[in-house]
């Protein structure tokens, strides 16, 4: 007869038997190489015998250190020892034990005869056929007490036709609901608020009908399915009819539901155990004992039968009635159960007596969303990955659904205070007031989060990759200059020049960014002018108060500026603040706020004029070498005329330095242009040129027309303080618009401008290998001296410096502007600061890396 | 970059100016050219007659050149630019093609006129462009006690903006009676010591020039160590070797270091220079080292972490006292880690201090695990280098995560840097601190630290008190209250 050996799909299995008697060939047949560890195998691996006695300490250390590393991660291991003593098993339950798995042994045991017929036959096991009897010996031993140390499934075959005949099922962990996508409607505890429950539902879109039966028939909107976290009962007016409900719907398949500690007391009552008739439990009683006896058993089934937490959509989501740490999901023991059902306690009481509970979510560092119930609180709020649903409804509160994958929040008020809570639903904490648990926790963050080598997952291509070495430096700029964390939903991106210009007497030229386009398949490009000043990013909420909700910042700031490093903008905060509030007085008069339904926004910007925040380094690098060259050429070209009258022949090298005496007085224009004096608000202008993000979205779905347009808007309200930017919409296929433009970044870029920046129509758009660069800029022939020195149009310089490669440049490029929507995409939907700080680091990380910096 | 050598006739007529060329060994009546590394060097007569005669050294760099093919040192961020200066200012470019065109000149060496070699001749030079890093008066200082008469006019940034002021460039015009060989040996060395810079690596060899082209007069000047520290860019182990060459005593060379911050730029650089160079008088850093060390004895403590360690002079000490186990420096810059680790040799440190020490990156505005479970902790001069609105995690950091049990803390007092001659009223001590607080400001915001985390804190001073001002440095000893609750 064949035995079926069922085994769960995460546990930790021991092959027991004697030396010999097969085990290892019944492992390798039945399990894959990689998931049994043998300590033969290890014995050699630490001594180079696999039959070293002396090695069997560390040997048996290292088969430990290989399994819980597997269980660490998840995965089915088999361990083939031959596990007759009590110690080796030890290891094993404590393992299973450490991860929460089952311990399963598998014992071989073949007649004596068969082993050391088999013994004798081998020539790589030189011990003495005595070893054999005595394991036997101890097999036996081993037999009776399996069961009593703890293994859950035992299975023995003793004999050879049981041996070759046997097969294995993977049992799936009952917990493993991955298949499972939804969408569901994740509901919080309902405590018998029968009405509330209907009214919830039917505003979700079910539709609720109760049959002549008394029972009911559900059907669902679309594909979704309620869930409910638990806690059905007690306390409530209700909860018989909420049992009833909540059955049917699971029965018919529009439901599912995991238990709650209130339900699993209830059964316990049911199933005729003691329970203390206390925390509503009695009135729960009292209701259940109208009921017929087939209800109640029904009742019983029901809840015996539940899950006590599930992983579903992949493992994106978690459902348990008090939370689930990562270390739990998707195991099965008696702890995992009870931490679903009534979360960790510290062994502490407070002041009302109530045991504290442990914050397991702040130290929440998983990748699923764990949704849960239990602890009744104020507002559903996501905090670390995680989300309370449990809104009390019973004390008054609500009964809230939050929507998944949508992560929408639906509630319905209780009708009543069914039941006074021990302690007050609302905290008291004036900080919780404007800021939610998560914010208050990011305050700070940990460094580890955010720190080390990384793989930041963006929505848009393969994970970025940030080295250790660039993090660290990124942490040395984060930490000496940038403003609190919380501000920096966004870092803007490096920009590349298009390739060097084929045109004589140009490095750059407007054709070479066209070409690029067109050769990535784009039809449509947008044409800015580009402003010479500092690049800003402006955080704006309409007061103080909105910003202290949207950002979490404990300061009483409207908003803020800063740099593209992070760095605060303004140093005076008086300056910085009526700057904000100028800029939303526009936003407010061009009833932008209503126009984006928001009451914060994100906005990309150029500052105007580049002295304010620079003029340190015009001074020590433009001015200075502006000043140096001409009195140094001025110095030459004295000197070479004297020579000259002398009658040596100079002329090349005379004439040479004239045009870079001229040169130098060009250089000194050009960076002058960019420069005036700041005395007062009216001296600082801002050309903003994305709207970034506002509330509940990132605005990288519109495309570059819109940005201008909605912009240009802002910027009829305040011509005093923003800058219209020019720009032109070109269709690369028409020769025409591309003359036009050409020449108005001619003429622009000859009185001095900076020069243009070229953007695919699309904030987001696809060519042949992903997203192709968001923008190239073609800088001016003048504006190029202040890069590439005064010189640099020179013949002998130019052809030099065409031979540039900007293949980095546009890798770096591309990644940043990644990480920045990613960034911004993370913030709107409320992920915790270090996701999305852990973006801004690594923009930073990346401006970190050597590359040209002139490019 | 170029300077000019004017030699005239003296009044007995005694040789002809003219003969200059062959002081330096170049042909007035011709274009000398010679191809030095990254440019061209040339020397050339704008005027040569018995009365007077004038040799100029130009130096031409090829920019684009010297910014893809640099090798030199990295700290120096303008080098990596097109826009540079190192073409236009006198530099070491300059002192190279010295050596490279007028070795021979240098040497003193002359076959066809040795008597006028050996000579003290009226001789002047004109630099158009020098740079002065420290102001134009150390020209003064630096050339006068050689006997030259210094006329040097600062060349302001932009003749149309007079607001920016004054450039870090002099015109200077130097006249003495000196040997040509004197001229170019005090030209080679001073020329790179008022810029500050040097387009290579310095290593021995350097020491090796120093000797034999300052031998002879670096010993004697009154600048000496100025002139030793910035010849060999402030490379202690150099230094020293070239002191002892010259026989230098290096106790106030050592003050001219300064363990704060690495260098992020060269204006940084000064500045750092600028505020060891005010402190001197009082050798505060080694106060301060004396006052830790002090604080560890009287304590019951074994293990100790210093916030913001730099280049490790702190951990050095603490890793000297027998009843400290565990010595841990936490730095935010990778590059001072890096000197760190050179000063405190950690590759050759004896396994139990091996064991002992821990040198990690970390970031005082986040949590980190690693900080936990000390004894004791310095922040010395560290709050001061942190902008004031992210002081909040600073103090969440450390003392309430961290939470060692004493906290020894220190700060600049702003009010006594009346006291410090060469600082302005209302300037700071540092370009890099983002504050300086007086001792109102410091003990309020130290006593918010006490309510807040459950600390006590002792005050106190380093350095001379003054009886109006206080001292140079101001302090807290805190000390974590056991019975006190604190926020968790």
């Amino acid at each position: 007869m064949n035995k079926d050996i069922v085994v769960p799909e995460l546990a930790l299995v021991a092959m027991v038997g004697i030396s010999s008697s097969g085990k290892s060939s019944f492992a390798k047949k039945h399990f894959l190489n990689t998931e049994i560890v043998s300590s033969d195998t290890c014995r050699g691996i630490v001594s180079n015998d696999e039959n070293s006695m002396e090695a069997t300490k560390d040997a048996f250390e290292l088969v430990d250190y290989i399994v819980r590393k597997r269980l660490e991660r998840g995965l089915l291991t088999v361990v083939d020892a031959t596990h007759v003593q009590r110690d080796s098993r030890k290891s094993i339950l404590k393992a299973a034990k450490d991860y929460h798995c089952m311990p399963v042994a598998i014992v071989v045991d073949p007649s004596m005869e068969v082993c050391v017929q088999r013994h004798s036959e081998r020539d790589d096991r030189n011990f003495h056929t005595g070893v054999l009897s005595t394991q036997q010996r101890q097999l036996k031993a081993t037999l009776k007490q399996l069961k009593r140390e703890g293994f859950r499934y035992i299975y023995r075959l003793d004999t050879m036709e049981a041996i070759d005949n046997a097969t294995i099922t993977r049992q799936p962990m009952w917990t493993d609901k991955k298949a499972l996508k939804g969408p569901f409607d994740i509901i919080g505890d309902v405590h018998g608020c029968f009405n509330e429950l209907i009214q919830l539902l039917e505003k979700l879109g079910y539709s609720v009908k109760k049959n002549n039966d008394d029972r009911f028939d559900v059907s669902a909107p679309s594909d979704r399915k309620a869930f409910f976290v638990g806690d059905l009962v007690d306390r409530g007016p209700n909860n018989v009819e909420v049992l009833r409900l909540v059955m049917d719907m699971v029965k018919g398949g529009t439901a599912l539901c995991v238990p709650g500690n209130h339900d699993v007391k209830l059964n316990r009552y049911l199933t005729g155990r003691k329970v203390q008739l206390t925390h509503g439990l009695e009135e729960t009683v009292q209701e259940i004992s109208y009921e017929s006896e087939e209800f109640r058993n029904e009742v019983s089934e029901f809840i015996d039968g539940l899950v006590g937490h599930m992983v579903l959509d992949e493992g994106k989501l978690v459902v348990a009635h008090a939370g689930m740490k990562s270390e739990y999901q998707g195991r099965g023991s008696a702890i995992t159960r009870s931490f679903a059902l009534y979360g960790e306690t510290t062994g502490e009481t407070d002041e009302y007596g109530l045991p504290v509970r442990y914050n397991w979510a702040k130290d929440y560092r998983g990748k699923a969303l764990v949704v849960h119930g239990h602890t009744p609180i104020p507002e559903s709020e996501f905090y670390n990955n995680t989300i309370c649903v449990d809104t009390g409804c019973v004390f008054g509160g609500k009964l809230t659904a939050l929507r998944y994958p949508e992560k929408q929040l639906v509630s319905i008020p209780a009708e009543s205070v069914y039941y006074e809570p021990i302690k007050p639903l609302i905290s008291t904490d004036n900080d919780a007031a404007n800021h939610s648990s998560q914010q208050i926790d990011d305050e700070n963050l940990y460094l580890e989060d955010v720190t080390g080598k990384r793989f930041i997952t963006v929505e848009h291509g393969a994970a970025i990759k940030i080295e250790a070495d660039r993090s660290a430096s990124a942490l040395e700029v984060i930490s000496r200059f940038s403003v609190h964390p919380k501000w920096m939903n966004y870092l803007p991106p490096t920009m590349s020049p298009p390739s060097a210009s084929k045109l004589d007497g140009y490095l750059e030229h407007p054709n070479e960014a066209f070409q690029y386009y067109r050769e990535q398949g784009i039809s449509t490009v947008v044409c800015e002018e580009k402003h010479m000043g500092s690049r800003a990013v402006i955080q704006i909420a309409k007061d103080v108060e909105t910003a202290q909700r949207i950002f979490g910042i404990m300061t009483e700031e409207q908003g803020i500026v800063y740099t593209r490093s992070g760095r605060r903008f303004f140093n005076d905060s008086n300056l910085e603040a009526n700057f904000l509030k100028k800029l939303s007085s526009a936003i407010s008069a061009s009833n932008t706020w209503e126009t984006l339904n928001t009451d914060w926004v994100t906005i990309d910007c150029e500052i105007l004029p580049w002295s304010m925040k620079a003029i340190e380094l015009i001074k020590q690098q433009y001015a200075a070498v502006g000043c140096a060259s001409t009195h140094a050429n001025a110095a030459l070209v004295d000197v070479l005329e004297k020579v000259s009258a002398r009658g040596i022949d100079v002329q090349p090298l005379l004439a040479q330095k004239k045009e870079s005496l001229d040169n130098a007085t060009q250089f000194k224009n050009t960076y002058k242009n960019y420069c005036w004096n700041v005395s007062s608000l009216a001296d600082i202008k801002v050309a903003p040129f994305h709207i970034l993000a506002s509330e509940g979205a990132t605005h990288t779905d519109k495309n570059h027309s819109w940005h201008m347009d909605t912009i240009a808007n802002i910027a009829g309200a305040d011509t005093e303080l923003l800058l219209k930017t020019q720009y032109h919409v070109v269709n690369l296929n028409d020769a025409q618009q591309i003359k036009d433009t050409t020449d108005w970044w001619t003429k622009h870029t000859n009185q001095l401008g900076e020069g243009m920046v070229v953007k695919p129509l699309d904030f987001l758009a696809k060519g042949k290998k992903g997203l192709v660069q968001p923008a190239l800029k073609v800088r001016g022939r003048e504006y190029l001296r202040i890069i590439y020195g005064m010189d640099y149009l020179q013949d002998h310089n130019l052809s030099r410096l065409k031979e540039r490669g900007i293949g980095t440049k546009r890798r770096l490029a591309l990644g940043e502007f990644k990480l920045g929507i990613e960034s911004l995409r993370r913030f709107v939907s409320h992920a915790p600061l270090r996701h999305v700080h852990e973006c801004a680091f690594g923009v930073l990380a990346l401006q970190s890396e050597p590359g040209d910096p002139r490019l | 970059m170029q300077f000019s050598i004017t030699l005239k006739q003296d009044a007995e007529k005694s040789y002809s100016a003219s003969d200059l060329g062959f002081l330096l060994h170049k042909n007035p009546h011709n274009h000398h050219v010679k191809d030095i590394k990254l440019g061209v060097a040339r020397v050339l007569y704008p005027e040569v007659s018995d009365d007077s005669c004038t040799a100029c050294l130009h130096v031409d760099i090829d920019s684009i050149n010297l910014v893809r093919n640099y090798q030199g040192p990295a700290n120096r961020h303008t080098l990596k630019q097109y826009v540079n200066d190192r073409p236009y200012a006198a530099n070491s470019f300059l002192t190279v093609a010295i050596s490279r065109v007028l070795g021979t000149a240098l040497g003193g060496t002359c076959n066809k006129k040795p008597e006028l070699a050996a000579k003290a001749l009226p001789l002047t030079v004109d630099i158009p462009v020098l740079p002065t890093r420290g102001g134009s008066q150390l020209i003064s200082e630096l050339f006068e006690p050689l006997g030259y008469v210094v006329k040097s006019t600062p060349l302001v940034f932009d003749t149309e903006l007079e607001s920016w002021g004054n450039s870090p460039y002099c015109q200077v015009t130097l006249s003495g009676t000196l040997t040509l060989s004197e001229l170019l040996k005090h030209l080679y060395i001073l020329i790179p010591v008022l810029d500050d810079e040097k387009h290579y690596w310095v290593d021995e060899d350097e020491i090796e020039k120093l000797i034999r082209h300052g031998g002879e007069w670096v010993s004697n000047h009154p600048a000496k160590h100025l002139i030793v520290s910035r010849y060999l860019k402030k490379q202690g182990y150099l230094k020293k070797q070239a002191l002892d060459i010259l026989d230098i005593n290096e106790s106030v060379v050592s003050e001219l270091q300064k363990n704060d911050g690495s260098l992020l730029d060269d204006v940084e650089a000064k500045a750092q220079y600028g505020e060891a160079k005010l402190e001197k008088p009082i050798r505060l850093n080694d106060l301060r080292i004396q006052k830790v060390v002090e604080a560890i004895r009287l304590k019951d403590v074994t293990s100790i972490i210093d916030f913001g360690c730099g280049e490790g002079r702190y951990l050095r000490e603490f890793l000297k006292q027998p009843k400290l186990k565990r010595v841990t420096g936490i730095e935010v810059s990778t590059s001072e880690l890096l000197k760190a680790e050179k000063l405190l040799k950690t590759d050759r440190l004896p396994e139990q201090a091996r064991d002992k020490l821990k040198l990690l990156q970390g970031s005082l505005t986040y949590f980190d695990k690693r900080t936990q479970g000390y004894d004791f902790a310095t922040c010395i001069e560290v709050i001061e280098h942190i902008d004031e609105e992210r002081l909040d995690a600073f103090k969440s950091s450390v003392f309430g995560f961290a939470a060692p049990r004493y906290v020894m803390l220190s700060t600049p007092n702003a009010e006594y840097n009346v006291l410090f001659e060469t600082l302005e009223s209302g300037e700071i001590r540092h370009t890099d601190h983002r504050f300086e607080w007086d001792r109102a400001t410091f003990r309020k915001w130290c006593r918010e630290i006490c309510d807040e985390y459950g600390y006590t804190a002792v005050f106190d001073f380093i350095g001379e008190e003054h009886k109006e001002h206080g001292g140079p440095t101001q302090m807290a000893l805190f000390e974590k209250d056991e019975s006190a609750q604190s926020k968790p």
